[in-house]
């Protein structure tokens, strides 16, 4: 089963917004973009457990003002739910509908061939605050008919949430499979069990040395208040009137109380939640997965990931995006996002002025996938910023990424990340004529983009510029004849160069003959040096104290800064300080 | 009722055949039978499935289609024990119904996203308004089923599907048996005497053909019930009504059956006796105890016109198969709510008044009292447009809060009011119905005093009622005496009934041996679980004429 379309009207933070996801979605985005916001909503529709009441804080503010005779806001979550798969189709029969796959809407005459059976579900809540209360319900918006939680319940829809897994309560998932595996004997299990603790609770009871407390309790003529019969020559007289029970006496009372214990180790039994966090998280998806196997439900999580290490939360996302009918994960951890396609994720944002969402669409394009390749390395550790500032390669991200760092311990200025800029390094083959591809993936996203380019020769990429400004909200290009490594150069005095260079040259043995290179050409040796070996970083670290390159320094304010109006900013080689000072 | 079966009709519970035509005479027990057979396929499907996880089992279903539900879910309450805790996966429906069903769940599909039912009388008044017909459901119907997600659908619904009356079912409703079988198991059940829809207008593959092309199918087989009837132990009245088919006066059957007075024929020389002589044969049947009866007439007109003498006589009763005419009682007065609470209008409310007044009259075109109400003619006395002016006074909006339990009362009494006289006992019987559906509506709104959500309920609820009868999944009818024409009569039973036979009946241009009247007759005369009294008026048509002289 999966959802294909998701319509959202005045739900928490979306004012109205409609989404037609992959096959399975992983949720990224921007802080207070709607990632908590979207598996919520989902929630509420799909799982019966998340809304027993009506939650006011699901209703989009601020509240409209309404004249009297006005009607109610309605906060609306409606889904259309696919690939029921036969036996839920049968026991859903009169609900189905005929839904365009591709719209996820009723599909009609044109698309009936290509049409499949699925339903459409709305959970409506309405909050008049002229009334007070806030009523709910869940429909079927076919014909307004009410969809009553059993029915609900068929649906099967797993949620990963807080709570210790392997729970025996009504409900519980893996009381759930349980049922599934063996009715009977479970039925038959549970009832022996309340039938033993009743029989050892009442051993206990029966205990001559209870009773004889009790009567302790009760001496003095309390238990006459009480309305009990005093007898003080008989203290067992009160065995009869005490026993024990857990919660209202219930099996259920009992169940809720139950914890699963497991062996792992030399410690022995323990509780769950006492082998850690990481255990307790990995058993809380497993026992989801294996929920969700059975009828291929949708599983739904809220920051996933967040109690696992890297390679449990990747593990553990493949394994449920293959054994779900649909996983809708929201993670903060690119490593998730590994173990989807390119086209199952769906990045929120509202940096655009209000919430939005991105997906890449499907493609059978060569060119198109192959610009997709470096998504998950490139574009996905940026999933949680709002910018993203392509660079055209390697060298490029760490001479600027050290550069950050440096000005920040050195002089506390924030680096891009502060601003929610991330540095990203073209990956792909073909150098900055693969700008372009990175840079539409990369708006497709959602991404506010940033290009930081070279210019070798002037005048020959002209007609990339003008790719790249239609596509970015800042281009920013590079004096003439000047790659990153004679960024890192140009205008630091030619004092601090030589440091710098000495340094490098001693530990890293470079073959630079600093003593004979004249102050003119000093720059352009060092920057050759710097190359190959990858010193970028190194170099930086190595510039005396006080000093950092002019250009990389204007680099960082700018991509720093926010957006202006315009966007080719063409950065100006910085004075040569030897030029200033002629001795 | 504990159902014992015979060694035939356990063989019908038993087969596992695809497809098993079971024949059988009136009262030979087909559709008990099939009850059964239905359980024990669900039984065995069932056990099959013992061992799989909870999970992976898949229930089987069973399909019961007919042409009257009324019929069938008759007999299958009363044998609620046969089925049992299978009861709940058994779905009886009539093929319209299921016809408009589909068109409501996917019309959308063949550009109808939001079909609605015209009824005869709407189509016979304004015709220009209709938009799905009785007749357009079947072939709506079998367009969807080319839809392939639809029809594979269907295709694994129902493991077991069987069909009442099989030999009336014609070639559309066949079609759409085919379209929807999958891999269902097929019990068709049929007495080839009972087949009195062949010469219906818009029949078409109706008759033994029918027969023949289900025994066509790969592996099918027949099983055929001997003649007996479980609704008559002494097996008497079919016996008579078999030997009156073959036209065979002279047959013992036939002597027993008047002599012990199970079979009466009455005769009178005067047409215009005929209320009396109905309600003298009401009263001796009441007065030996019998509790249902059913009337039988051939013409619809003197159904209708026979009900209105009975109700001078103060006969409760009510006519089946005017289904039509409850329908637009419930419209218009849901329409006099509607326009008392300000959402409808003067002229919607004439509007399913005139539709009323042609439903509860039979024939091609609408009553001149119909054009009257929609003021297309003028009544030279004004009388009527009066009243109508008093009942607008009565029923007009006022002001807030609109009393809408009021409304519903002064429409119950429009009727009267308005002083019409067809269509009385549809109109309170529609009154009876609305009233408890107002009520729901009422309290699910509850304390919003939200007069549009009360509104809207009741429009659906009344929408649903409607659709269910016009579709004849059911008929509203619970009165003990039952007024019906003889092609109505097919699947019902009652503890006694009284066939009325006049000079001017209509029979058709056949001649000796009267093949399709005769079938007719059959059917007719085997309705009764005890009792059948045949009523003579006039000098009979030669089919019914040998009849007059076994009165003698």
């Amino acid at each position: 089963m999966y959802v294909s379309r998701v319509r959202l009207l005045r739900f928490r933070g979306f004012s109205e917004q409609e989404i037609l996801p992959g096959r399975h979605a992983v949720v990224v985005g921007e802080p207070r973009a709607g990632s908590t916001d979207l598996i919520t909503a989902l929630c509420r529709v799909l799982d019966p457990a998340s809304a027993r009441n009506p939650d006011l804080a699901d209703v989009h503010r601020p509240l409209p003002e309404l004249a009297n005779d006005d009607e109610a806001a309605i906060t609306e979550v409606e889904v259309t739910l696919l690939g029921l798969g036969e036996a839920l189709e049968q026991d859903l029969h009169d609900r189905l509908e005929l839904i365009d796959p591709q719209t996820g809407l009723p599909a009609g005459p044109n698309r009936s061939d290509e049409a499949v059976l699925g339903i459409r579900l709305l959970y409506r809540l309405i909050f008049d605050e002229r009334v007070g209360d806030p009523e709910h319900t869940w429909e079927y918006p076919k014909n307004g008919d009410r969809a009553p939680r059993a029915e609900r319940l068929t649906l099967g829809t797993v949620v990963i949430g807080p709570g210790a897994p392997l729970q025996l309560r009504a409900g519980a998932l893996f009381r759930r499979l349980l049922t599934d595996l063996d009715e009977g004997t479970m039925n038959i299990s549970l009832q022996t069990l309340a039938d033993d603790v009743a029989a050892t609770t009442g051993k206990l009871a029966d205990l001559k040395v209870v009773s004889q407390a009790l009567a302790r309790v009760l001496e003095d003529g309390v238990g006459g208040l009480l309305g009990l019969r005093s007898d003080p020559d008989d203290n067992d007289h009160y065995e009869k009137v005490i026993g024990f029970s857990t919660g209202d006496g219930s099996v259920e009372a009992l169940l809720r109380r139950l914890q699963a214990a497991l062996t792992l180790d030399d410690s022995g039994a323990l509780p769950v939640p006492a082998h850690g966090t990481t255990a307790t998280a990995v058993l809380t998806v497993a026992e989801a997965m294996a929920a969700a196997d059975l009828p291929g439900a949708v599983v739904l999580a809220d920051n996933f990931g967040d109690g696992l290490d890297a390679g449990s939360a990747e593990y553990l996302a493949a394994l449920l995006r293959r054994k779900s009918g649909q996983v809708w994960l929201s993670t903060r951890r690119p490593e998730v996002v590994r173990a989807f396609e390119a086209t199952e994720v769906l990045r929120l944002t509202h940096s655009h002025g209000r919430r939005r969402h991105h997906q890449l669409p499907a493609t059978t394009d060569k060119k198109e996938r192959l610009a997709r390749r470096p998504l998950h390395a490139l574009l996905m550790p940026a999933m949680t910023n709002v910018t993203v500032a392509l660079l055209e390669g390697p060298h490029d991200l760490e001479a600027l990424t050290a550069a950050a760092a440096r000005r920040m311990r050195r002089n506390g200025i924030a680096p891009p990340a502060a601003h929610r800029v991330h540095l990203a390094a073209n990956l792909l083959e073909g150098g900055k004529s693969q700008l372009p591809k990175l840079a539409r993936v990369a708006r497709q996203l959602g991404y506010h983009v940033r290009v930081v380019i070279d210019s070798d020769k002037p005048g020959e990429d002209a007609d990339l510029h003008a790719e790249l400004v239609a596509l970015a909200e800042q281009v920013i290009v590079l004096p003439e004849r000047t790659a990153i490594e004679r960024a890192l150069v140009a205008g630091v005095p030619t004092g601090a160069l030589r440091e710098a260079a000495e340094a490098l040259r001693d530990v890293y043995g470079l073959s630079i003959d600093l003593e004979g290179t004249p102050d003119v050409d000093l720059g352009k040796a060092i920057a050759k040096q710097i190359k190959k070996p990858n010193l970028h970083q190194q170099f930086i670290e190595a510039l005396p104290d006080g000093v950092m390159p002019p250009l990389v320094e204007q680099l960082l304010d700018t991509l720093s800064a926010p957006p202006t109006t315009e966007v080719l900013i063409e950065l100006p080689a910085p004075e040569d300080p030897a030029s200033e000072d002629p001795s | 009722m504990t159902y014992q079966p015979t060694p035939d009709q356990q063989d019908v519970i038993d087969a596992h055949d695809p497809v098993l035509l079971v024949r059988g005479g009136a009262g030979t027990g087909k559709t008990t039978t099939a009850a059964a057979a239905v359980r024990a396929h669900l039984q065995r499907h069932d056990s099959a499935q013992a061992h799989l996880p909870r999970g992976q089992r898949q229930p089987a279903r069973a399909l019961f289609l007919s042409f009257s539900r009324t019929a069938v879910a008759q007999i299958l309450e009363r044998s609620a024990d046969i089925l049992g805790p299978y009861r709940d996966r058994v779905q009886v429906t009539t093929y319209h119904a299921f016809a408009w069903r589909l068109l409501q769940q996917y019309g959308t599909a063949i550009g109808q996203p939001d079909p609605q039912l015209t009824s005869p009388a709407e189509a016979r008044l304004l015709p220009t308004t209709v938009t799905v017909q009785y007749s357009d459901l079947l072939p709506a119907a079998l367009d969807i089923c080319r839809v392939p997600a639809v029809v594979a659908h269907l295709r694994t619904r129902w493991s077991i599907i069987v069909c009442d009356e099989f030999q009336d079912t014609d070639q559309r409703q066949f079609d759409l048996l085919t379209a929807i079988r999958g891999g269902a198991r097929l019990l068709l059940l049929c007495d080839p005497n009972q087949c009195i829809y062949s010469s219906l207008p818009g029949a078409i593959g109706v008759g033994r053909e029918r027969l023949k092309a289900a025994l066509a199918l790969p592996g099918a087989k027949q099983i055929t019930l001997p003649e007996a009837s479980h609704r008559d132990a002494t097996g008497v009245l079919p016996a008579a009504a078999t030997a009156i088919r073959r036209r065979d006066f002279r047959h013992d059957a036939i002597t027993t059956a008047l002599s012990d007075r199970r079979l009466r024929i009455y005769t009178s020389p005067d047409l215009k006796d005929e209320p009396d002589q109905v309600a003298a044969a009401i009263d001796e049947l009441r007065a030996e105890g019998h509790t249902t009866i059913g009337v039988f007439s051939h013409h619809n007109d003197a159904t209708t016109q026979l009900s209105d003498e009975l109700r001078a006589r103060d006969i409760d009763h009510e006519i089946i198969g005017l289904s039509d005419c409850l329908t637009a009682s419930l419209k218009t007065q849901h329409a006099m709510i509607e326009f008392a609470a300000g959402t409808a209008t003067w002229e919607q409310v004439r509007r399913e008044l005139a539709v009323f007044v042609t439903s509860a009259v039979r024939g091609k075109h609408a009553p001149p009292l119909a054009q009257l109400i929609l003021g297309e003619r003028v009544q030279p006395t004004g009388l009527l447009a009066e009243k109508l002016t008093a009942l607008r006074e009565q029923l007009a909006p006022r002001a807030a809060p609109i009393d809408l339990a009021a409304a519903a009362i002064h429409a119950a009494d429009a009727h009267r009011m308005l002083s019409l006289s067809p269509g009385q006992r549809h109109w309170d019987h529609a009154a009876q119905l609305l009233a408890p559906m107002l009520t729901q509506s009422l309290r699910r709104v509850g304390d919003r005093r939200d007069t549009a959500s009360v509104l809207d309920h009741l429009q659906q609820a009344i929408t649903d009622r409607r659709t269910a009868l016009l579709t004849n999944e059911i008929d509203g009818i619970s009165a003990p005496i039952q007024l019906m024409g003889l092609y109505q009569t097919k699947g019902r039973e009652a503890d006694a009934t009284i066939v009325v036979l006049r000079q001017d009946d209509f029979f058709g241009y056949e001649s000796e041996p009267f093949e399709s009247g005769s079938r007719l007759l059959y059917v007719v005369l085997t309705r009764a679980r005890h009792t059948t009294i045949i009523l003579l008026l006039g000098s009979p048509p030669p089919l019914i004429a040998p009849l007059s002289a076994l009165a003698l």
